[in-house]
């Protein structure tokens, strides 16, 4: 579904991506690991339109996508969980999950999606008229979720969820991202730092170094996560 | 007498809570600090004046044409100026600099074509009442009716309409906003227009009630910049809260030490501000 062929993108005149090739199937979990540093975030920020691509393309389906607009990334299926603040924190809950449906111009249609969000995820739901700044970590997490699927949209980009979780929230999160993936069948392409989380519910994991794809693993077993770990040091 | 002051207060402090309101919105979302927001209260009742009183336009219609003009030029003055800077991601600073060459620009224009006497946009005396001992006149009632209405309206329009919810969105995290698909420089025009109207409307009311001079701006955005800080930075109902607590302490205070001091107590309030309250000059919000 999703294809990055050598793609070159990065902050102005600093390159941080160095011909990056990646793939991702119809309804794959794929995760994206590598040191701090590395690029990953830039990954996800250049084939969402956040960052500018230089060199190289991103292919959706066939169709060519590089350097789309978030805007239309978004009305087109694709969804963007951000690191760090994932939430409008000053807003409610109910009012981020209608700004999710900033496309959806069907007010019916977008209550209906709403309303379904809430019953898939109920401990959200009793905050829907609290503004998200209350709520924890691993709920405003929920929201951020919530948010993006509100479009059903075809592909997930997370960058990073399990950060600033508590270890116990964190294999939790990774059961809800399956649980996601299962129910709405979309695909997902995951940035993350915690290697052993991550590898738990993927189908496939790229290692990313320096900004170039330095290894890939077609199957999880016991010893990928061994072998990432080498790569790291090198 | 006190309570003469006070209706005095509640008639000042309600075309200040509009022009902090206005200057609070665009300072909130967009993060600039709008030194030339006074213009548009001068441009408003400049340019009510050229239509109602030089050229006898319909009432209605000399409003209306007032208040799409201002918005118009100042959409305008944004992408000519302010915008080509953001597109170059200059520093807050620059914008605000540049800000400060726009309304001396605007009020030397307006000081040409003018002159610097003061013009009247009503001359005959409006009829007044007297409520517990003070008299207020109708223009005056007037004032304070629409301008709650204008800030009403305002309100509840950012808390329920679905553009409103994406501009408290942006003000919240821009970043954020970019994100989810907003066409964030879109929605600036949208909240140039907004903060527009509500200080073309104080304009406009100003004008019922005193003499317009093109170096009106002044006054205007210093009453907007320290209701905004006594508010609290980008907090909306606190910027109209502020804006007549200030009418208050303007006018009590001129009653203590005289109305010549009445623009230097916005300037001892913003001092002590940044004595107290620092923070309004700090860099992030809280997120």
């Amino acid at each position: 579904m999703l294809e990055l062929s050598e793609v070159v993108a990065g902050y102005g005149k600093k390159k941080v991506l160095h011909g990056v090739s990646l793939r991702v199937g119809d309804s794959e979990i794929v995760g994206l690991v590598g040191p701090n540093g590395s690029g990953k975030s830039t990954v996800l920020k250049s084939l969402f339109g956040l960052v500018r691509i230089d060199g190289g393309t991103v292919r959706l389906n066939n169709a060519d996508i590089t350097n789309r607009k978030p805007a239309r990334n978004t009305a087109e299926g694709i969804c963007y969980i951000p690191q760090g603040s994932k939430t409008f924190t000053k807003l409610t809950v109910q009012e981020n999950l209608e700004l999710g449906g900033l496309f959806i111009r069907d007010s019916a249609k977008l209550n209906q999606r709403i309303a379904k969000m809430y019953d898939l995820f109920p401990q959200i739901a009793k905050y829907r008229n609290e503004v998200t700044r209350k709520l924890s970590g691993g709920e405003r997490q929920m929201v951020g979720f919530c948010r993006g699927l509100v479009m059903e949209p075809k592909l997930m980009l997370l960058d990073e969820p399990s950060i600033g979780l508590a270890p116990a929230l964190i294999s939790q999160t990774m059961k809800s991202i399956l649980d996601i993936r299962n129910h709405f069948r979309v695909t997902i392409l995951i940035v993350e730092q915690n290697v052993r989380a991550v590898l738990t519910i993927v189908n496939r994991v790229y290692l990313l170094s320096v900004g170039k794809i330095l290894h890939e693993e077609d199957a999880i077993d016991p010893s990928t996560e061994g072998r990432l770990r080498e790569l790291f040091l090198k | 007498m006190f309570a003469q002051i006070f209706v005095n207060s509640i008639i000042s402090g309600s075309i200040y809570a509009l022009n902090a309101f206005g200057f609070t919105l665009i300072y909130g979302t967009m993060q600039f600090f709008n030194m030339a927001y006074g213009i548009n209260v001068m441009l408003g009742a400049y340019l009510f004046y050229i239509l109602w009183s030089i050229c006898h336009v319909n009432f209605a219609l000399s409003i209306v044409l007032t208040l799409i003009g201002v918005a118009a030029l100042m959409v305008g003055v944004d992408r000519a100026t302010y915008f080509q800077l953001r597109k170059r991601n200059v520093p807050s600073w620059v914008i605000l600099i540049t800000s400060v060459a726009v309304q001396v620009t605007f009020e030397a224009c307006t000081s040409m074509v003018f002159g610097n006497e003061m013009h009247l946009v009503i001359k005959d005396i409006p009829k007044s009442y007297s409520v517990l001992g003070a008299s207020i006149t109708v223009i005056q009632i007037s004032i304070l009716l629409v301008s709650i209405l204008v800030m009403a309206s305002m309100s509840i329009f950012l808390k329920r309409a679905k553009i409103g919810k994406v501009i408290r969105a942006i003000a919240n995290d821009k970043n954020m906003a970019l994100v989810i698909g907003v066409d964030v420089e879109r929605v600036y025009v949208l909240v140039i227009i907004l903060g527009s109207l509500l200080a073309s409307i104080a304009g406009i009311l100003i004008s019922f009630e005193t003499n317009i001079y093109p170096f009106m701006c002044h006054p205007a955005s210093l009453k907007a910049i320290t209701a905004s800080m006594i508010g609290g930075v980008g907090r909306l109902p606190g910027a109209m809260i502020a804006g007549f607590l200030l009418g208050i302490a303007e006018n009590f205070g001129a009653w203590v030490v005289g109305s010549n001091w009445k623009d230097a107590i916005s300037l001892v309030i913003i001092v002590l501000m940044i004595l107290i309250r620092p923070s309004f000059f700090g860099i992030e919000e809280n997120r």
